[in-house]
């Protein structure tokens, strides 16, 4: 490296005090004005990350949500070039500095998740869809469904996606979740689904929409015999909601 | 060329110009644009096929301490095969140190080893891009342990990189009050026949004797002086109108871009075209 040890400890000291807050004597600065980078630093952070996170933040309130940000800023190094997915490094680090737990909002982690998710569904790079047509009354076992390509599956400890509940009397348990984004209007929606649910549809997933293996692979995880009829009014719901798109061509 | 910043919210604005109105092209960060599908993808499709674009990046970091991130430029280039943009410039600043990114653009310490640190990983940057890339001299608020003038350090940048200059005529004329040296005299002391690209626009003076680039002010007169000023000085190029908050009507923003044509067209002809 053609840069001296001096030179990268300068710019090292600038680069800790906006992230610290706590202001070093550096060479040949005006020290009554370094206050500016620390100021649109913290800014440009702290409005990301509750732009990112508006009920995070509501919910934890000002002076926690600050506190929680000031301390992921200085103990975490941010990775991402791109600002705008840069907040789910906050997640992450909430995640494995159990914060969650520590703060007693033990909701906290799904809640980051969930708003977060709903950017990235909303974000994902565009892709080719094959072609299909629509879905026949009567399906055949040798069907292949086009699926759409927008969309996460996940589960959470705490339902945080009701809105009508209030998350600090929500019941913890197991809870299922289809998120994704329309292929046309470009919204992103939620779907809550049973475990079995789940199961088939990440099946449908992991072999490319293919209703017989996705079948076997179900029946043979929860050792019972499945045929259509027991599986086909989920596919109605997923047709009508936009997950399953049609029958390829 | 007259061109304007596309922000997102007045997307649809900028989208619906048209005659005199509209812009002869559009600046945007790829950084905001990479791995962008749905609502954003479909937008970026429409400002393809309505504008020209130039990219202006923010997380090069060109002056950071840190490696060039490999990756990071590979996905330059395939978000560049989609944007084919008619110049890629960033900013004479770091953004980067000690593996954590800040997003923003602090000042590098003009000092020689910072020069030659720079204009080798410029040289990597150009290679591994097959472009050349234009820096702009960023505002700053304070110099950090500076050993040459700011003139000197982006001069040699500019001549041993072999790279063009992104000339902000409001940060010249912000670092000019600044740090109180002469503006005119800063630009006849830089190679101006390296300008490819200009950016001008409004700032807000925010203490007694400083000045910060916010990008957030209508242009005022002195800076509109200093940009007829110079431009005198070079070839055509684009100039663009940089407005990313307090933004104000679509037709203050019109009305801007025309004074910047009037003066250009003033300077360098009824119907100057950049090729």
């Amino acid at each position: 490296m053609l840069l001296n040890k001096e030179t990268k400890d300068l710019q090292s000291k600038l680069t800790e005090y906006v992230r610290n807050g706590k202001l070093p004597l550096i060479k040949g600065a005006k020290q009554d004005k370094l206050h500016h980078y620390r100021r649109l630093v913290y800014n440009i952070i702290f409005n990301s990350l509750s732009n990112a996170y508006p009920i995070s933040s509501g919910l934890l309130g000002e002076e926690r949500w600050k506190e929680l940000v000031d301390e992921f800023f200085i103990n975490h190094n941010p990775q991402d070039p791109q600002i705008w997915s840069f907040p789910f490094e906050l997640y992450e680090y909430v995640l494995k500095s159990d914060y969650s737990l520590k703060s007693g909002k033990s909701y906290l982690n799904d809640l980051l998740f969930f708003e977060w998710i709903e950017m990235e569904v909303y974000a994902m790079e565009d892709t080719e869809i094959d072609k299909y047509i629509q879905l026949a009354k009567k399906l055949e076992i040798k069907d292949n469904f086009v699926l759409n390509p927008y969309i996460k599956m996940f589960s959470f400890e705490y339902p945080v996606f009701r809105k009508e509940e209030k998350i600090e009397e929500m019941e913890k348990g197991k809870y299922f979740i289809i998120c994704f984004r329309d292929i046309d209007t470009f919204k992103v929606h939620y779907l809550e689904v049973d475990a079995l649910s789940m199961i088939f549809i990440e099946n449908l997933y992991d072999n490319n929409g293919n209703l017989k293996i996705s079948l076997d692979l179900t029946s043979e995880l929860i050792n019972a015999e499945l045929e259509i009829k027991n599986i086909f009014p989920l596919i109605e719901v997923l047709n009508d909601k936009g997950i399953i798109l049609g029958i390829r061509e | 060329m007259v061109g304007l910043g596309f922000r997102r919210d007045i997307h649809n604005e900028i989208l619906d110009l048209d005659n005199d109105a509209k812009p002869d092209f559009v600046e945007l960060a790829p950084e905001n644009w990479m791995r962008f599908g749905g609502y954003w993808g479909s937008i970026f499709k429409k400002i393809k096929e309505k504008y020209p674009i130039i990219c202006h990046g923010l997380s090069l970091s060109i002056g950071s301490p840190d490696d060039i991130d490999d990756e990071f430029l590979d996905e330059l280039n395939l978000f560049f095969a989609k944007a084919e943009p008619l110049i890629y410039s960033e900013h004479l600043s770091y953004s980067k140190c000690d593996n954590a990114h800040i997003y923003d653009l602090l000042p590098i310490p003009f000092r020689q080893d910072a020069v030659n640190h720079i204009v080798e990983r410029i040289k990597y940057v150009q290679d591994k891009l097959e472009r050349k890339i234009a820096l702009e001299n960023v505002s700053y608020y304070s110099p950090i342990g500076a050993e040459m003038t700011e003139q000197d350090f982006l001069s040699q940048i500019l001549e041993k990189s072999d790279c063009n200059l992104l000339l902000d005529v409001n940060n010249v004329y912000v670092n000019a009050f600044n740090h109180k040296y002469d503006a005119k005299e800063f630009l006849d002391n830089i190679p101006l026949d390296r300008v490819s690209y200009i950016h001008i626009a409004g700032h807000d003076k925010v203490e007694e004797d400083l000045i910060i680039d916010t990008h957030g002010q209508d242009i005022i007169d002195p800076v509109f002086d200093l940009f007829e000023w110079t431009i005198a000085k070079i070839k055509p190029v684009p100039v663009l109108l940089e407005r990313d908050f307090n933004m104000p009507e679509i037709e203050v923003l019109i009305g801007e871009m025309n004074r910047i044509r009037q003066i250009a067209k003033s300077v360098w002809g009824d119907n100057y075209v950049v090729k």
